[in-house]
């Protein structure tokens, strides 16, 4: 209802004129500037309601309200945007007011293309809504692998860990609701710890944007952002969303209530929980035992707002089993032949959902404090507190009984406080000031009879960043300096009881540079230039040990010295209404590029013989090309190309880098019928996945000396939603993949070695919104 | 008043947080998981390898020693030590197995029944471990001839490939596992249930030698296929190569040296007939010796005044 008045409002003031709908008698005046909190750009056709008068934004985002003595409060409201309350602005002549994105009402709204407006010089895209919504069951990586220049690096069907234009692992900062993940991301078999559910828009900031976020960020930044809360709603919201895979029989159940207290409007909650279930999945021709995964996960959040002052309190447990295919066993030298000689499993047993050893068990916790606070329309402060738990636990088949000890058991805790202070100098200038701290320990605990792969560790973080952006209508630009200091101490005993570790400090400096032009209507041109750097972690400097999953012994480096960064990437956006286009291109050179490969050597533990992986760093040279063009020539009909293209070797010797994706391409069909009584969007979609032989490949990185084949993959799918009365809504959609099942090995996929990849997977979900 | 409260809250946090910051960043004491191994790993291991003959087929009795010979002994023994490049013999220790063939016709065959002892870190035998407590169902060695070769007097034959061909293994474990069956009441399992930390050879062929790769497996369920049936002792089915965990692998040379059917025709070294100077000399090879040590070592054997059920090692 409140919508439709403020349309009617809308058509009445005539569009972009700025005039007042009453006429006041008043001497006092004041001039408000009404902006996207994000981008600063202005946003046209803002309603400002100040008592019984209604003011319109023009162009500029800006009109002038004459006040009356009884005038406190102004309350403004935009299409798609979060209303916002001001009562602090007596006696001033200017007022810049920010405003935020109303997620919810982008529901609708699929944004995979790259989401730039003229004041953001990174090169992003996102993932929200329902189209977010759909990918219940699958996992942070596989969700996002939709998304040009993103891909995954797997362990097996269940594990996957993002890649962001070659990037991956420790080089990816993963932003969950807020707070830095803090997990075990060292390890090859160690997916991100993540609800997806959880949040309600995944970003994906592909540029060197490591200023705000810190260091290590070399390859990109995953950001999750939970649903804002429901400030002042009067109803209960929710969400139920269900899904079945038939390949593994995956069951996935999801939901959330949220409301704001009855008593107390200006303070509201939500709970949301998460089970996924699924037992062994399967190649196209054979069953992957013991690929069987569970997932519980639960958050909560309580949060309070009232006019320039917000303060919430969050917590979200993670909790996740997954089976490890019982044939992915590198074993010693001599077996690894035998093994990827076979190249499949040859004993399969029956289907079930039951996880067997060797197995991962993780749970991981996050408890986060944040408050922002509007000092005045010049000065926003904003605090934040976390606190991360991540415990893993991984089983393997052990003698004696002792299945049940874990083989590697860690406890990581981990806290971050970030305090930054947002400036608007004028209407076109914003500038950004913070520190941040943190620490993690990570301790091994004691008693599980296996030398662990890494010592204990803490590592003390310590940074202060500034951003200045200017921003214009056509253009904007930005720059930013930040410094980092990071120390870790290691301390553990190796596989013949000696002591090792060490003390390690680094310091750096991150810059960057961006800019954005809006060249014509339909075409904007946005390039950033980024210096980052990352420390090596604990793992690539003092691991020495045998990693159980993957059968190597990992030799690390402790004179390894810090990764640097120079990052250029560019994108060109042409968007009219049948023809999208963008290509995003990226330089990427990397000081010190740090990977673990086969050494020639081999150590002899009790278990057998293992080929040992010694890190090392080089001069690497990351440059690829991420495309998408999307046509669609009639308003039901939408084709769709996305493609990545990235070459990566050691400046050098122009050796290949390892792991690297090859060239990728998707293509989709979509024919949308309207008009079918009770659905409100019926829509059809063909997909295409072809991915190449990767050939830029050096075998001495690797213990097998060939790729996989190249390979096509057919997709289908079918959606529909039904509006109901009072906001409820009904989203369905079944989605075959992998149509023809397809034999097939992907080079990134590390258990390659052992088996192939999953066959045909038909997804149902069901998406109820009230 | 609700809003001062909550600002007057979040300056706490703020100094609060601060405060967490300011803890020693010293990581956790580790752990020697050596020590918490619970006894778990052997890192040393004793082969001990009996020359003897039959009662039956799984009663094996040791032929005994004769006082005098040097070399030829009835019992040897290889100790091996894990090392950072795998498992080797300690620098006292024999470096190979010499045996003889028998034929499978023959009277009286020799073999050689083989006992596997494991020790750890301390010294302590940990052998019982591979057994007890439900083990004995997930472990089984393996005796997998590689690299056949001829010796230096071999002649090849067709099947020197086939692992079957070379020698036979009979697996004799008992329970309990560190009891004998002829005065120590205990009763055989290995014959149904293979373990072979205790067993004997049968060698099929003379003057052939190849590494013995006794390879322990431990299954990730169980070491019985869907039919019941265990892998015979040469051949781990290729779903235990692949998916079942390798515990040890230790590598022995053996050399079949000569025919338990070949003794010298005169003892006299001036009127040796060629035969005789192969044995030697096949002997001498095996052994590191000469041939007059070798010779030395037979007619202590010949002449040497013992019943040949005076042997204590049973099975």
């Amino acid at each position: 209802m409140k919508i439709y008045f403020i349309g009617i409002l809308l058509l009445i003031s005539g569009g972009l004129c700025s005039h007042s709908l009453y006429a006041h008698r008043s001497s006092e005046k004041i001039k408000v500037k009404i902006v996207e909190k994000d981008s600063s750009y202005p946003i046209v056709q803002a309603l400002i309601q100040i008592h019984n008068k209604v003011y319109v934004s023009d162009a500029k985002g800006e009109c002038t309200i004459e006040l009356s003595p009884t005038d406190r409060v102004m309350h403004i409201h935009s299409l798609g945007y979060k209303p916002k309350e001001i009562s602090s602005f007596r006696g001033k002549k200017e007022l810049l007011v920010f405003l935020e994105l109303e997620q919810n009402l982008l529901e609708e709204v699929v944004v995979s293309s790259s989401k730039q407006t003229a004041a953001r010089s990174s090169v992003t895209q996102e993932l929200t809504g329902i189209e977010l919504s759909k990918n219940l069951g699958k996992s942070l990586a596989e969700s996002l692998e939709k998304m040009k220049g993103v891909s995954f690096i797997q362990n097996g069907a269940t594990v996957a860990k993002p890649v962001i234009q070659g990037m991956y692992g420790n080089r990816i900062l993963i932003i969950n609701s807020g707070v830095r993940q803090e997990g075990q991301a060292w390890g090859d078999d160690h997916a991100p710890e993540i609800d997806l559910n959880n949040a309600s828009s995944v970003t994906i900031i592909k540029g060197v944007d490591a200023i705000r976020y810190g260091s290590q960020a070399l390859g990109g930044i995953i950001r999750l952002e939970p649903k804002e809360l429901p400030y002042n709603r009067t109803k209960i919201g929710g969400n139920l969303s269900t899904s079945y895979g038939s390949n593994g029989k995956r069951y996935a159940l999801t939901g959330y209530l949220d409301g704001s207290l009855p008593f107390a409007r200006s303070m509201a909650w939500r709970v949301q929980g998460t089970v996924l279930n699924g037992g062994d999945r399967k190649t196209a021709k054979y069953l992957l035992n013991n690929t069987g995964m569970r997932e519980y996960d639960f958050s909560t959040a309580l949060g309070y707002k009232k006019r320039d002052f917000s303060f919430d309190l969050f917590y979200s447990r993670y909790d996740s089993k997954i089976g490890v295919l019982y044939t992915a066993q590198r074993g010693d030298i001599d077996l690894l032949k035998e093994r990827i000689k076979m190249g499949r499993p040859l004993e399969i047993e029956p289907f079930t959902r039951k996880i067997d050893y060797p197995y991962q068990q993780v749970i991981h916790q996050i408890f986060r404090v944040k408050s922002d606070w509007d000092i005045n329309t010049k000065n926003q402060l904003h605090f934040q507190y976390s606190y991360q738990t991540d415990q893993r636990d991984e089983f393997h088949a052990r003698r004696n009984n002792l299945s049940h000890i874990p083989s590697l058991s860690l406890d990581l805790s981990s806290s971050q406080l970030d305090l930054s202070w947002l400036f608007f100098p004028s209407r076109y200038l914003k500038t950004e000031v913070g520190i941040y701290t943190g620490f993690a320990d990570n301790a091994n605990k004691a008693g599980t009879g296996v030398v662990p792969i890494i010592p204990n560790y803490t590592q003390q973080n310590w940074g202060a960043f500034l951003i200045q952006r200017f921003l214009r209508e056509k253009w904007s630009a930005d720059a930013g300096i930040r410094f980092d200091r990071q120390s870790s101490k290691a301390d553990g005993f190796d596989s013949y009881g000696e002591r090792y570790g060490g003390k390690r400090t680094f310091a750096n400096a991150t810059y960057h540079l961006g800019g954005a032009y809006q060249i014509s209507r339909p075409l904007r041109f946005v390039s950033n230039l980024g210096l980052a750097w990352r420390s090596p972690h604990v793992h690539e400097l003092y691991s020495n040990g045998l990693d159980h999953a993957s059968g190597i012994y990992v030799v690390g480096n402790s004179q390894l010295q810090p990764e640097r960064s120079t990052k250029w990437i560019s994108s060109f956006i042409y968007e009219t209404k049948p023809l999208t286009l963008s290509i995003d291109g990226y330089l990427q050179w990397v000081h010190n590029y740090i990977y673990d490969e086969p050494s020639q050597d081999y150590m002899t533990i009790v278990s057998g013989t293992y080929p040992v992986f010694k890190y090392k760093q080089v001069d690497g040279f990351f440059r690829g090309i991420d495309a998408e063009l999307s046509f669609t020539p009639f308003s039901f009909l939408t084709y769709t190309h996305k493609a990545s293209m990235i070459w990566a070797n050691e400046k050098r010797t122009g050796r290949y880098l390892p792991y690297i994706p090859s060239f990728h391409w998707l293509q989709t069909l979509g024919y949308e019928l309207s008009g079918i009584p009770l659905f409100h969007k019926v829509g059809f979609t063909l997909k295409h996945k072809y991915v190449a032989k990767q050939k830029r490949f050096d075998p001495a990185t690797d213990l097998i000396s060939f790729t996989p084949p190249s390979y096509h993959l057919w997709g289908l799918g079918i959606e529909g939603s039904i509006d109901f009365k009072r906001k409820h809504k009904m989203t369905f959609l079944v989605e075959i993949n992998n149509l023809l099942n397809k034999e097939y090995k992907e080079y990134t996929n590390r258990f390659r070695y052992y088996a192939h990849d999953t066959g045909r997977d038909i997804r149902m979900v069901c998406i109820w919104s009230f | 008043m609700k809003q001062k409260f909550m600002k007057v809250v979040t300056a706490f946090l703020m100094v609060a947080s601060m405060g967490m910051f300011s803890c020693s960043n010293d990581p956790d004491i580790p752990s020697n998981e050596i020590i918490n191994k619970d006894h778990e790993d052997p890192v040393k291991a004793e082969l001990i390898l009996v020359e003897g003959h039959l009662h039956g087929t799984y009663k094996f009795h040791q032929n005994p020693e004769v006082e005098g010979v040097v070399h030829l002994n009835k019992v040897q023994k290889v100790t091996i030590e894990q090392t950072e490049k795998g498992w080797h013999p300690t620098t006292e220790s024999a470096k190979q197995f010499n045996v003889r063939s028998t034929p499978h016709d023959a009277k009286g065959q020799n073999v050689y029944a083989l006992w596997i002892k494991y020790y750890n870190a301390k010294g302590e035998e940990v052998t019982g471990e591979f057994v007890e407590n439900g083990q004995d169902q997930i472990h089984q060695h393996f005796f997998i001839p590689r690299d056949i070769k001829n010796t230096f007097d071999g002649v090849s034959e067709n099947d020197d490939t086939n692992p079957a061909t070379l020698f036979e293994y009979f697996y004799c474990d008992t329970d309990p596992w560190d009891k004998n069956r002829h005065n120590e009441g205990a009763k055989l399992i290995g014959d149904k249930n293979p373990i072979g930390l205790k067993g004997y050879f049968k060698f099929l062929k003379p003057r052939k030698q190849f590494v013995l790769n006794i390879e322990l497996m431990h299954a990730a369920k169980s070491k019985w296929d869907a039919k019941g049936q265990a892998s015979p002792f040469y051949a781990p089915s290729l779903a235990q190569r692949q998916r079942d965990h390798w515990d040890l692998k230790i590598k022995i040379p053996v050399v079949i040296y000569a025919d338990q059917m070949e003794y010298l025709e005169t003892e006299a070294i001036e009127d040796l007939s060629e035969s005789d100077k192969k044995l030697l000399e096949s002997i001498a090879k095996a052994y590191s010796i000469t041939p007059e040590e070798a010779l030395e070592d037979l007619k202590t054997l010949f002449y040497g005044d013992i019943d040949p059920e005076a042997g204590s090692i049973w099975l």
